[in-house]
C-alpha cells in the first residue's frame, strides 16, 4: 500500500514532513515488515491535561485531532470492507499525570478525560477503533489497567513509548528512569507552576484560561517543521544510540528480526533510515502537542512521519 | 469556669446553626428546550421537561444546564464510581503518593446539595452490552417526522447491531436519536440513543463518537431514596 494514495487519499490536511516530503521506501527484501496488519498508524506523545487549566498544553491541538480521528475512522471501515487492516497505536503519554490534580496530588486519567466533551470524545473515538495503547513515564500508572502495555511487536515494527534512555535532565537517571525522587521534584515544581499561574490571575495578570507551564510552548501556534537532524542529534542523541546498540545486539544474539524501531518522548519528529550501516532504521514520531501534531504511518512498501494541519 | 465552658460549646453550635440558617442556594436553571428538542424526539421525555421534572433516560448535558449557577463548593460532579448506585470514589496510590483511577471507568456520578435535600444522579458511557441491550428488542429509529422500526437481530460487539429488515430510507453518515424497547427486561422498558448511525447494508447500526454530554442519566436518589425523577421547580419553589 501506498501512503499518498491509500493512506492521504487526497486529504488536503495531511502533509508528510519527512524525506522532503516523500515517504521513504522500504527495502524489498525486508517485505513484508507488518504482519498482521496492512497499515499501522502511530500517535505519539498527547499530554492531554484537565482543560480549563493554564498548564494544559494539548487544547490547541483538540480540535485538529477529532478530524483526524474522524479521517482513520473511515479508512479503516473502508479498508475492512476489502478485509485489510488499519491499526492505530497510541505510543504513551496520553495523559499528562505528573501535573496537579483536582482531587490528589496529581491528575488522574478520568480527571483529565472528563474536563472537557471533546477530550472525552478523543478518547472514546480511539476505543471505538480498538486503538492500542501503551504507555509513557507522564501516565506510568496505566500499567496497572488491561490494555496498557510497555511496548508492542507489529512484524519487523518494534514500537515503544521510548523513557528507557533517560538521563539525569529528564528528572531520571540513567539507571533509573522514573526514579521516584526525580518524579516527585518535577510534580513538586509542577504544584508551585499551579500556585503561582492562579495568583496571577487573581492579580489580573494572565487571564483564566492562559497557558502559563513553565517550559513547555502553549501550542497556541501551530508547528508543522521537521528539525534538522544537527538538532536532534545534539539532544537526544543518546536515544539514537541507545536502541541502535538495541538492534543491532538483537539481531545478533537474539536472531530477531526487527528492523524498524519507533519512539516517541522527546517531541522531535525524526527519521534515520541507515541505522547499522542500513540494516534498521530508527524511527522518533515526534509529539501532537506544544503546537506539534505528528504521527507516523507504515505500510509493508512505505513510511513516513506526517502531520496533520489545523 | 463552667460558665466559660458553656460559652465555648454554644458559641461553635451558634455559628454552625447561622452557617446553615444563611446557606444561599442558587437557583436551578431551566434547560435549553431548543437544545433538548433538537437531541431527544421521545414525547416522553420533553414532556417531562416541560413539566420541570428531570428524568432518567435524558441526556447528561440537562444536569449541566440545571445545576450551572452552582459553585464547586456545593457540587461534586464526574465523581468515578464502579457501578451505577455505587457512591465511593474511585482512587487508587502509588510511590510518593501518586493517585491513579482505572481509565477504563465509564459510570459516574454527581452529587449536589439542593435546599430540599442532596441529589444523587448516575450516568454512564452507553453501548450495546452495559444496557442490556439483546435479540428480539426493537429498534426505533426517528428520521424526518417517521419513526422506523425493526426486531434487533443479533449484536455484532458492543457498538454495533444488526436489525431484521432492511431500511434503505435512512441515509449513512448521519446521525439519528433512536429508542430501544425491550422485549423482556425485569426493570428496563426503554433506552435512549443521541447518536447512532447507519452502516451501508441498510441493516447494521453503530455507535456514534459520543462524549459525556450525551450520556443518559441511569439512576438518582434524593434524600436518599431512589427517585425517576427530580422536580427541580419544586425545589426552586422552596427557597
Amino acid at each position: 500500500m501506498k501512503i499518498k494514495k491509500d493512506f492521504i487519499k487526497g486529504n488536503k490536511k495531511i502533509k508528510i514532513i519527512s524525506n522532503g516530503g516523500k515517504p521513504f521506501p522500504i527495502p524489498d527484501s525486508w517485505q513484508p515488515v507488518l504482519s498482521k496488519c496492512d497499515m499501522l498508524v502511530i500517535i505519539p506523545d498527547m499530554h492531554m491535561y484537565i482543560y480549563n487549566s493554564h498548564l494544559d498544553n494539548f487544547k490547541y491541538g483538540a480540535d485538529a485531532m477529532l478530524k483526524f480521528l474522524n479521517h482513520l475512522s473511515t479508512l479503516k471501515e473502508e479498508m475492512e470492507l476489502v478485509d485489510q487492516t488499519l491499526r492505530i497505536y497510541q505510543l504513551g503519554d496520553l495523559y499528562e499525570q505528573r501535573f496537579p490534580g483536582l482531587h490528589g496530588p496529581n491528575a488522574t486519567a478520568i480527571e483529565i478525560r472528563m474536563s472537557h466533551p471533546d477530550y472525552d470524545q478523543i478518547i472514546n473515538s480511539m476505543n471505538l477503533m480498538r486503538t492500542h495503547f501503551l504507555y509513557g513515564n507522564h501516565d506510568f500508572e496505566l500499567r496497572h489497567f488491561p490494555g496498557f502495555r510497555f511496548a508492542a511487536l507489529e512484524g519487523k515494527v518494534y514500537i515503544e513509548h521510548g523513557f528507557t534512555p533517560d538521563s539525569w535532565q529528564d528528572f531520571s537517571n540513567p539507571i533509573a528512569s522514573l526514579w521516584e525522587v526525580g518524579q516527585f521534584m518535577f510534580l513538586t515544581i509542577r504544584e508551585i507552576n499551579d500556585f503561582f499561574a492562579n495568583l496571577l490571575v487573581a492579580a489580573d495578570v494572565i487571564q483564566k484560561d492562559e497557558f502559563y507551564s513553565w517550559g513547555v510552548p502553549s501550542g497556541k501556534d501551530p508547528v508543522y517543521k521537521y528539525p534538522s537532524e544537527k538538532d536532534y542529534l545534539k539532544d537526544y542523541g543518546h536515544c539514537l544510540k541507545y536502541y541502535s546498540e538495541r538492534m543491532k545486539k538483537n539481531s545478533e544474539l537474539k536472531n530477531n528480526d526487527t528492523k524498524i524501531t519507533v519512539i516517541g518522548h522527546t517531541h522531535h519528529p525524526y527519521i534515520k533510515t541507515n541505522v547499522n550501516n542500513g540494516k534498521h532504521i530508527f524511527i522518533d514520531a515526534g509529539a501532537w502537542t506544544s503546537g506539534r501534531s505528528d504521527f507516523v504511518v507504515i505500510t509493508n512498501e512505505e513510511l513516513a512521519i506526517c502531520c496533520y494541519k489545523r | 469556669m463552667k460558665k466559660t465552658k458553656h460559652i465555648f460549646i454554644l458559641f461553635p453550635f451558634l455559628l454552625i446553626l447561622l452557617q446553615v440558617g444563611c446557606t444561599n442556594y442558587p437557583v436551578l436553571q431551566e434547560p435549553d428546550a431548543q437544545e433538548f428538542n433538537q437531541t431527544v424526539y421521545s414525547s416522553a421525555l420533553r414532556d417531562s421537561l416541560q413539566e420541570g421534572k428531570l428524568t432518567a433516560g435524558m441526556p447528561y448535558f440537562v444536569v449541566t444546564q440545571l445545576f450551572a449557577d452552582y459553585s464547586t463548593s456545593m457540587m461534586e460532579t464526574k465523581i468515578p464510581v464502579a457501578t451505577l448506585g455505587s457512591k465511593q470514589r474511585l482512587q487508587e496510590e502509588e510511590g510518593w503518593n501518586r493517585k491513579y483511577v482505572d481509565p477504563n471507568i465509564n459510570v459516574f456520578l454527581d452529587e449536589y446539595e439542593t435546599s430540599k435535600g442532596k441529589l444523587y444522579v448516575w450516568y454512564q458511557r452507553p453501548n450495546f452490552y452495559t444496557l442490556d441491550v439483546s435479540q428480539r428488542d426493537t429498534l426505533c429509529v426517528f428520521y424526518e417526522d417517521t419513526i422506523y422500526c425493526s426486531v434487533i437481530n443479533y449484536l455484532n460487539k458492543s457498538s454495533v447491531l444488526t436489525i431484521r429488515d432492511s431500511l434503505q430510507q435512512l441515509p449513512t453518515q448521519t446521525s439519528f436519536y433512536a429508542e430501544i424497547h425491550y422485549n423482556d427486561h425485569p426493570w428496563r422498558e426503554i433506552s435512549y440513543w443521541y447518536d447512532i448511525q447507519i452502516l451501508s447494508n441498510a441493516k447494521t447500526f453503530k455507535l456514534g463518537d459520543t462524549n459525556y454530554e450525551l450520556y443518559p442519566i441511569e439512576l438518582m436518589e434524593f434524600n436518599n431514596e431512589p427517585v425517576s425523577s427530580f422536580k427541580w421547580r419544586e425545589v426552586n419553589n422552596e427557597d
